[in-house]
């Protein structure tokens, strides 16, 4: 086989894994509100029906904010209800931004233990009448990822796991896995890096660096330009 | 504060009452609505309801029937035609003071189980409901008994409206400056009926009890219950799905020939030697559904803990009411696109196997201290109905969005004493702070339970993660709050 022939075969194989990831469009296919986020996704948008895991590196990364901000945009384009699954009971909704802003579509479970948030999150995700879900869900193990990921279809909404990177290598059911890696940003907005791990029939490593206001909400592209350099001792402000 | 209004024909909308807190802000029941609504201004805590008089009945007569375990005979007050609806409870308690160690001990029995509830009262034991009713509405204390035959001496100074008369009446008596009852007395009776009506004579003779007047008593409702004794003690819990099943069938049955629906179920397993195994089901609408009843029951069956073999089983409806949509599907998902169904289904589900406190909606409140700017309302079952006024509006300061339950202790390291940290420690960590925004300071006073006095600051560190630390003022010991996730 000459090398040509070799990459045609590459080629064919690579759309052929890419035909796999949900095609959608329309009323179908939901916008996170960030273009250069959706820019990020195979279907330039999260189809119905899709699970994304957010692997935070480390606490206070700001994974939770960017996945309320998307939480927050799908409900403005789907009917339904938003289920928060905090097995923590640390979640606090007057820090979610806009999420908050309509709490009488807002559901937050504390379930005891692993059991009841893996069958919490099997339920809400299987419900016709539920947009979005938000779970931090800890050890998943396999049937029980595969459970979610089935119900998510069924349901037609959209999950949104947030786990910590240490889970990274583990096999993984989401449709979307997401990196999420704070930057050093020296002012009140925050700084991440956004890198897809793992997208289903997809070979992507892309990563996209945003911006994050925490007073008016707004996540956009970070700029350019290089960070301010750290000064030598902490400021108070 | 709270207004309720309701429309007046020609006047628009009025407003017929409000809480304490808005009439001392110059509110005054009658009052159009549009000018009530311009002295409170735009306030969050606010909340203009309609005004829903049937409602109002159908909650006395649960209160009602909640009142027999004070008195076996309770009546509800007949709509007065000065009043916008009936507001009072009237219990003959005659027999019934001994059980609670006399009359004052029995009203106060009263008032506190009513405070309890969440309602203020105010209640007055006499001879008479005409003298009852006067001194529970115009006496000087919340709470009164009138001594045995002192009805006319107590009655005397009370204004005339204190007889339960019409509003025509009212006025025609204060147009000839007649306030008081003992200023009706001083005026020949034979003149009264003829100038002011008979309901003015009758009103008086019931008062001070020369006129017979009976409490007409509420009829109880019949409990919708199902009860299974089983010949030999059972500890499968297949064999106790069958008979649940059986009784719930039957509660169903009862249900839906009042055209009811279940909205609490108690469930009782008797265990001989034992305590009864009790758990509630709550429904967020009436249910008929058996089967989904049935699914409640059993994941709630699948959380308890059955301490021996049982030999009864029982099911009883603690509340019921009017199904909005009777309409079964006739196919299986025929009804997929009832969304507000399907979602109360799932919450009725949650709740029934996490329990109803591990289900909630976040209610914000206006507070410094962010232990209490959330209070978290049960969805389903007991609490449900609290926090009815809304959510006020939150302090808008940057806050995390992980905030630990209980603050985690932490060793951090400042420059100066009292400034900001540079570094700190947690989980075996070492934390390089290189930029930190406060110190925001918040104390709370000693009434509110534990006192606080705190300096925040958020701190990034060099990898960009985001926290929230603060320091304890005066012992300067360091503790991390949440995480900005």
């Amino acid at each position: 086989m000459n090398r040509q022939q070799t990459i045609q075969d590459l080629a064919q194989k690579l759309r052929a894994l890419e035909r796999t990831f949900k095609q959608a469009s329309g009323d179908q296919l939901l916008s996170t509100g960030i273009e250069a986020f959706d820019a990020l996704l195979p279907a330039k948008g999260i189809p119905r029906g899709t699970l994304l895991e957010w692997l935070a590196a480390g606490p206070g990364s700001g994974a939770g904010t960017l996945a309320c901000s998307v939480a927050s945009r799908i409900l403005c384009q789907l009917d339904g209800a938003c289920v928060v699954v905090d097995p923590a009971q640390s979640f606090y909704p007057p820090a979610a931004g806009r999420l908050a802003d309509d709490l009488e579509r807002m559901i937050v479970i504390h379930p005891s233990n692993e059991r009841d948030t893996w069958w919490a999150l099997e339920q809400a995700l299987r419900c016709p009448a539920v947009a979005v879900v938000l779970g931090w869900p800890d050890r998943l193990l396999d049937h029980a990822y595969r459970r979610l990921q089935l119900a998510v279809e069924t349901g037609g909404g959209i999950g949104l796991l947030l786990r910590s990177e240490e889970y990274r290598w583990q096999p993984s059911w989401a449709d979307i896995r997401l990196r999420i890696e704070p930057l050093p940003s020296l002012s009140q907005s925050r700084r991440l890096r956004v890198e897809v791990v793992q997208c289903r029939g997809r070979f992507s490593q892309q990563t996209v660096e945003l911006e994050i206001n925490d007073e008016t909400g707004d996540v956009h592209l970070a700029s350019a330009l290089a960070p301010a350099t750290a000064p030598s001792r902490p400021t108070t402000a | 504060m709270t207004v309720l209004y309701a429309d007046a024909g020609q006047k628009g909308q009025i407003v017929v009452l409000a809480c304490q807190r808005a009439v001392r802000s110059g509110i005054v029941p009658g009052m159009p609505l549009a000018e009530a609504k311009g002295i409170l201004g735009r306030g969050s805590d606010q909340a203009f309801v309609r005004h829903d008089a049937e409602a109002d009945r159908a909650d006395l007569h649960e209160l009602a029937n909640w009142c027999q375990q004070f008195s076996p005979v309770v009546g509800v007050e007949d709509r007065l035609p000065s009043s916008l609806g009936a507001e009072g409870l009237l219990l003959d308690i005659t027999g019934c003071a001994l059980l609670f160690g006399g009359e004052d001990r029995l009203l106060q029995c009263v008032l506190q189980r009513f405070q309890q509830r969440g309602y203020f009262v105010r209640a007055a034991i006499a001879d008479t409901i005409g003298a009852a009713w006067a001194v529970a509405h115009f006496g000087k204390e919340r709470a009164a008994v009138v001594p045995p035959q002192q009805q006319e001496r107590v009655l005397r100074p009370l204004p005339v409206a204190a007889l339960r008369l019409s509003a025509t009446t009212i006025a025609a008596l204060t147009d000839f400056a007649i306030d008081t009852i003992e200023q009706l007395q001083a005026l020949p009776r034979a003149l009264l009926p003829a100038r002011f009506g008979e309901e003015l004579v009758r009103r008086l003779d019931q008062a001070l009890g020369t006129v017979a007047e009976i409490i007409v008593p509420i009829q109880p409702p019949v409990p919708i219950e199902a009860t299974w004794e089983f010949e030999q003690p059972v500890s499968h819990r297949n064999a106790l799905a069958v008979v649940l099943r059986q009784l719930a069938r039957r509660i169903m049955d009862e249900l839906i020939a009042r055209s009811k629906g279940v909205v609490q179920l108690e469930v009782r397993l008797h265990c001989p030697g034992k305590q009864d195994v009790v758990f509630p089901v709550g429904f967020l609408r009436p249910c008929q559904a058996l089967e989904h009843l049935m699914e409640l029951v059993l994941l709630h069956l699948e959380r308890v803990e059955v301490p021996g073999e049982i030999t009864g089983a029982e099911l009883r409806v603690l509340q019921a009411a009017v199904v909005d949509m009777q309409q079964s599907p006739f196919f299986d998902g025929a009804d997929k696109g009832d969304a507000s169904r399907q979602l109360a289904q799932l919450i009725e589900r949650l709740s029934s196997r996490l329990g109803s406190k591990r289900v909630v909606r976040p209610r914000l409140r206006a507070d410094w201290q962010p232990e209490y700017a959330v209070r978290w309302q049960p969805l389903v079952g007991p609490g449900s109905e609290r926090f009815l006024e809304g959510d006020s509006r939150p302090v808008t300061l940057s806050r995390p969005l992980r905030l630990r339950r209980k603050p985690s202790a932490i060793e951090a390291v400042s420059v100066v004493p009292e400034g900001p940290p540079i570094r700190f420690f947690w989980k075996d960590r070492n934390y390089a702070i290189v930029c930190c925004w406060g110190q925001e300071r918040i104390e709370t006073g000693w009434w509110r339970g534990r006192h606080i006095e705190r300096d925040y600051f958020q701190v990034e560190t060099e990898s960009g993660q985001r926290f929230w630390i603060f320091r304890q003022i005066g012992k300067g010991n360091w503790f991390l709050h949440g995480e900005f996730e």
